[in-house]
């Protein structure tokens, strides 16, 4: 898994569009992000995410609704594609067997609250 | 949620930015997630927090990414054809208006053969001298002479100067001195064949060296090398020997019986070259014996520094020199003289000393010829920006057809650029053909020998083709740009007769056009009044019908008084005399010793020597004493002097003075020479210079012949006198100039000038006629409905026409007032390099003015007044 394969910020966006489909766009997922990272994420960094994870073929978009808080524009909606669909879970399979094989003692405990 | 009357807008200027950056495709999506999110934080942290967070968000979008553009989906064929169709539209565009495509072509090819021919003109100035190969280790030395506060230059050096440098030290690699040789007869012997000769120098033999004249035949290192040796050029060599090989061969100057020995042939001196010859006789034959010391200057002196030394290691040399030899003759004078080093490259356009008029070109010149062909190119190029900008209506609905077909801006920029560039170098192809054609009226004018090879070397090629490449772009673009932004919804409604372009620019554009016209029209005038000044002046001496004829040889002077009395005997004869200088040549500079109201006192003169009947020859005057005669023997050691003498010494009674020669030695002391009259101050140079003191020894067998005849029956007394020559001197060829002619020679430089001028000056009243022209037309198009309804309310033909001249006439009143000043500082500097100047009349101006107006009515006629006298119902036809 090079990481011109898949980023870190890119994983995380593509789940996000998974999260939110049918209305995945730049804001929603930007704002969902902010809620669940607790930082600030702006939308450019997320509209260039999607914009390198369509040139990678991973997901696919086409022009939506227009709404009076947009000034009457169109936004752009995202979907996962096959493709996007399989690096996801060629992903999650890595992690997951790594995470298996950790024995208890290896990690530091934290306290999840 | 309680709607608020009035949502709070996100700011404006960050949308402005990235407009402007972000590409179209993404513009509307990129926006309107912004402005979502606004919202969403104004909500949520309040209006203020929420701006801030705005500027920082559309920061974070300025990335590389966000500017590129989608890539045009058209691909290269389909440019192909448009291309053809592009030509095509535009030579039916040409074709079908004929007249306008005409008055562009016309003017365009104006300006680039004016402009081309100027480049060659430059090209070839600015090439003087440099085919010699070792032509930046070449200096020409200058003498500088400062007497009481006097600075003047003179491109000569003593004699030894040479020698001295070249063996002593090492710096100077060769040292080559140029003498021209006086007037005189070369004969070939064999056949008998003679010509006078001017253009003969003496030279070291060391020139085949230093300088890269090449040797046909000959050995560069020894053709001069002996005395009586000589090197001639092609066409001197087939003047005296036809074909035959002139190695071997010799030639005899008949005036001191000297044979030299052809030792070389080089090719013809090319015109780019200062120094001009004929042919090159060996220093070593130069009769030195009365010339070589340190006080005379006769040579040019070139030298050739060695290839790790600066002119200045090679001037304080010749400051050592100076020091040396020239000091001690001359710091008792009170004259300082200084060496200093000219590039040979730098001769040519800097030479600008004192009396060196010869081929006076100087480098102001290249500099105000540049300036006017850059003007010239640039106000063809603003005519033809400002027609087709305005004519183009009735590209509109063309335009607009385009572009709802689906046309790119870019395309249109494209097939306008096209059309413009296919218009230009139709215009190129004229102007070749009209440079072809006048190219030998230019060689007349520049005094150069341009042939048409030269023309298409491949550099001058590069740089014409360049030139209108650059025209058609620049003259084109404008056009270009404002046609393809027409809106095609308006156009095709037929909205775009009004406000097409900017009429400010265009006015400006006008304005400096009138300017440039009427400056160059009154320099014009003031030139031509300077010359008319400068012939018609009193010169203080008669030089109309004065022969002058040189008499170069001895025997021909042994012959002098017989040739007089037979002269005297034709009543048309009313003067005969002799001299060594007359009006208009140089003269000689002397120290002498004067009386002067301190005592005697050594002073520089100016002098010549003539005889009895030389002040009568030349119609001058006597103001006090009298003339030389032959009824006093001590007239032998006599002197006539002018009144800048008189003034220059302060004598009171000038008559009685005495002159000597300063060179006195113990056992023969010099004589002295006395003042016996005064003569009228009279203009020995031209009027560029002021009047010098001058003194006139009496003295007889001199160089030049002056006769003096009646305006009557001249061809008559011509042939008494050539006829009187040849049976007095057989054999010697006869040849005569008349003394006017002569003189007006001075001002040739300031004749071509003039021609110059005028020629300009009707160039750019024809280039803006031209613009003129298209101008008019397009207002009267444009003002036609305008036009229409005032005639229908009643106005007449003429209050209408004068509605359009108006507008004209202020914009010329304009240029009128930026041009009188101009040109007034201009035409003042010029006239100061005079001596003696006409003034500046106000007429000159007022007549400038007026023409002007003549010839702007006379090109805006005939469209006005068709425009005043047209029918309204057709231009009110369509509203």
């Amino acid at each position: 898994m090079r990481r011109s394969d898949l980023g870190e910020f890119e994983e995380v966006v593509l789940l996000a569009v998974a999260v939110l489909t049918p209305e995945a766009y730049s804001v929603v997922i930007a704002e969902e992000l902010e809620q669940q990272t607790g930082k600030t994420v702006s939308t450019g960094a997320v509209h260039a995410a999607l914009q390198r994870l369509e040139n990678k073929g991973m997901v696919s978009s086409k022009m939506g609704e227009a709404t009076s808080e947009r000034g009457g524009r169109r936004k752009r909606i995202f979907t996962v594609t096959v493709a996007g669909s399989r690096m996801l879970h060629e992903v999650r399979e890595v992690r997951n067997s790594l995470w298996d094989r950790i024995a208890p003692q290896s990690l530091p405990k934290i306290n999840m609250a | 949620m309680s709607p608020k009357k009035q949502k709070p807008q996100p700011p404006r200027w960050p949308d402005k930015l990235l407009e402007y950056f972000c590409a179209p495709h993404l513009l509307e999506e990129v926006i309107g997630d912004l402005h979502e999110r606004y919202y969403l934080r104004v909500q949520r942290v309040g209006e203020a927090k929420a701006r801030k967070q705005y500027w920082r968000e559309v920061l974070a979008y300025m990335r590389p990414s966000i500017f590129q553009r989608k890539k045009s989906y058209y691909s290269k064929s389909i440019a192909m054809d448009m291309f053809k169709n592009y030509f095509t539209i535009a030579f039916r565009n040409l074709l079908s208006k004929k007249f306008y495509a005409a008055i562009n072509i016309l003017g365009l090819s104006i300006g680039l053969t004016c402009c081309m021919l100027i480049y060659l003109y430059l090209q070839h100035e600015l090439s003087y001298d440099t085919f010699h190969t070792k032509k930046d280790r070449i200096y020409r030395v200058v003498s500088t002479f400062t007497e009481g506060g006097n600075e003047n230059n003179y491109p000569t050096t003593q004699i030894p100067l040479a020698p001295e440098l070249e063996e002593k030290y090492t710096e100077v690699e060769h040292a080559v001195r140029f003498i021209k040789s006086d007037r005189q007869l070369f004969e070939n012997h064999k056949q008998d064949i003679r010509f006078y000769e001017e253009d003969f120098y003496y030279a070291d033999s060391s020139v085949f060296v230093v300088f890269s004249f090449s040797l046909i035949k000959g050995n560069p290192k020894t053709a001069l090398a002996q005395p009586n040796t000589m090197v001639l050029t092609q066409s001197t060599a087939r003047k005296y020997f036809g074909d035959e090989d002139p190695i071997g061969n010799s030639i005899q100057n008949s005036s001191n019986g000297e044979i030299y020995q052809i030792t070389g042939l080089i090719e013809d001196i090319p015109a780019n070259s200062h120094l001009k010859f004929d042919a090159l006789l060996s220093f070593a034959s130069f009769p030195e014996e009365e010339f070589s010391d340190w006080g005379g200057w006769y040579p040019a002196t070139y030298l050739l520094i060695r290839a790790n030394t600066t002119p200045q290691d090679v001037e304080q040399i010749l400051a050592r020199v100076n020091k040396e030899y020239v000091v001690p003759i001359f710091e008792n004078f009170g004259t300082t003289i200084d060496y200093w080093l000219q590039p040979l490259t730098d001769i040519h356009l800097q030479s600008n000393f004192g009396d060196n008029a010869g081929e006076s070109s100087d480098i102001s010149y290249i500099y105000i010829f540049t300036a006017v062909a850059f003007f010239i190119l640039i106000i063809a190029s603003i005519n033809y920006m400002n027609l087709t900008t305005a004519r183009a209506t009735h590209r509109a609905k063309e335009v607009g057809v385009r572009k709802t077909m689906g046309s790119l801006k870019s395309q249109l920029i494209n097939q306008f650029l096209i059309e413009s560039t296919l218009l230009t170098f139709t215009a190129l192809l004229v102007s070749w053909a009209l440079m072809v054609l006048l190219l030998p009226s230019f060689n007349q004018l520049a005094g150069k020998e341009i042939n048409i090879a030269y023309l298409l070397q491949p550099q001058i090629v590069v740089v014409f083709i360049g030139i209108a490449v650059f025209v058609g772009f620049a003259g084109g673009s404008y056009p270009a740009f404002y046609l393809s932004h027409f809106n095609p919804a308006l156009v095709l409604k037929g909205n775009i007769t009004r406000g097409t372009g900017n009429a400010l620019l265009r006015k400006v554009l006008m304005v400096v056009q009138f300017t440039v016209s009427i400056a160059m029209l009154i320099c014009t005038w003031v030139v031509y009044d300077q010359l008319q000044y400068l012939r018609d002046k009193d010169l203080g001496f008669q030089k109309d019908q004065v022969l002058s004829i040189t008499m170069p040889d001895s025997t021909i002077r042994a012959h002098y008084p017989v040739l007089y009395n037979r002269l005297k005997d034709n009543p048309n004869v009313l003067a005969v005399s002799t001299s060594d200088a007359k009006p208009g040549t140089d003269i000689y500079y002397r120290i002498f010793n004067v009386d002067s109201p301190e005592g005697r006192v050594d002073r520089g003169i100016n002098y010549y020597s003539a005889d009895y009947d030389f002040v009568e020859t030349m119609g001058m005057d006597i103001v006090a004493g009298r003339n030389f005669s032959q009824d006093y023997t001590t007239d032998s050691a006599a002197i006539l002097v002018n009144e800048a003498m008189v003034a220059h010494m302060q004598w009171d009674d000038p008559i009685g003075k005495r002159f000597t020669f300063d060179d006195n030695n113990e056992e023969t002391p010099n004589p002295n020479y006395t003042v016996v009259g005064v003569i009228k101050n009279y203009h020995q140079q031209s009027l560029h210079s002021p009047i010098q003191p001058l003194a006139i020894f009496f003295r007889e067998d001199n160089f030049f012949l002056n006769i003096k005849i009646a305006p009557r029956n001249v061809t008559n007394t011509l042939a008494y006198i050539e006829d009187t020559w040849s049976e007095v001197n057989a054999g010697k060829p006869f040849s005569y100039n008349f003394l006017d002619q002569d003189f007006q020679s001075q001002y040739e430089a300031d004749e071509k000038r003039g021609q110059i001028f005028t020629l300009f000056s009707i160039l750019t009243v024809v280039i803006a006629c031209l613009g003129l022209l298209g101008l008019a037309a397009y207002t009267t198009e444009q003002r036609a409905k305008e036009i229409g309804v005032r005639k229908v309310i009643g106005a007449s033909v003429s209050s209408i026409v004068s509605l359009i001249y108006k507008d004209f006439f202020i914009l010329i009143a304009i240029a009128m007032l930026i041009a009188f000043p101009l040109a007034y500082l201009f035409m003042n500097d010029w006239l100061q390099t005079f001596a003696y100047q006409t003034e500046i009349k106000w007429l000159t101006f007022v007549a400038s003015a007026l023409l002007t107006l003549v010839i702007t009515m006379g090109a805006i006629s005939f469209h006005t007044l068709r425009a005043a006298m047209s029918n309204p119902v057709d231009s009110l036809r369509n509203e």
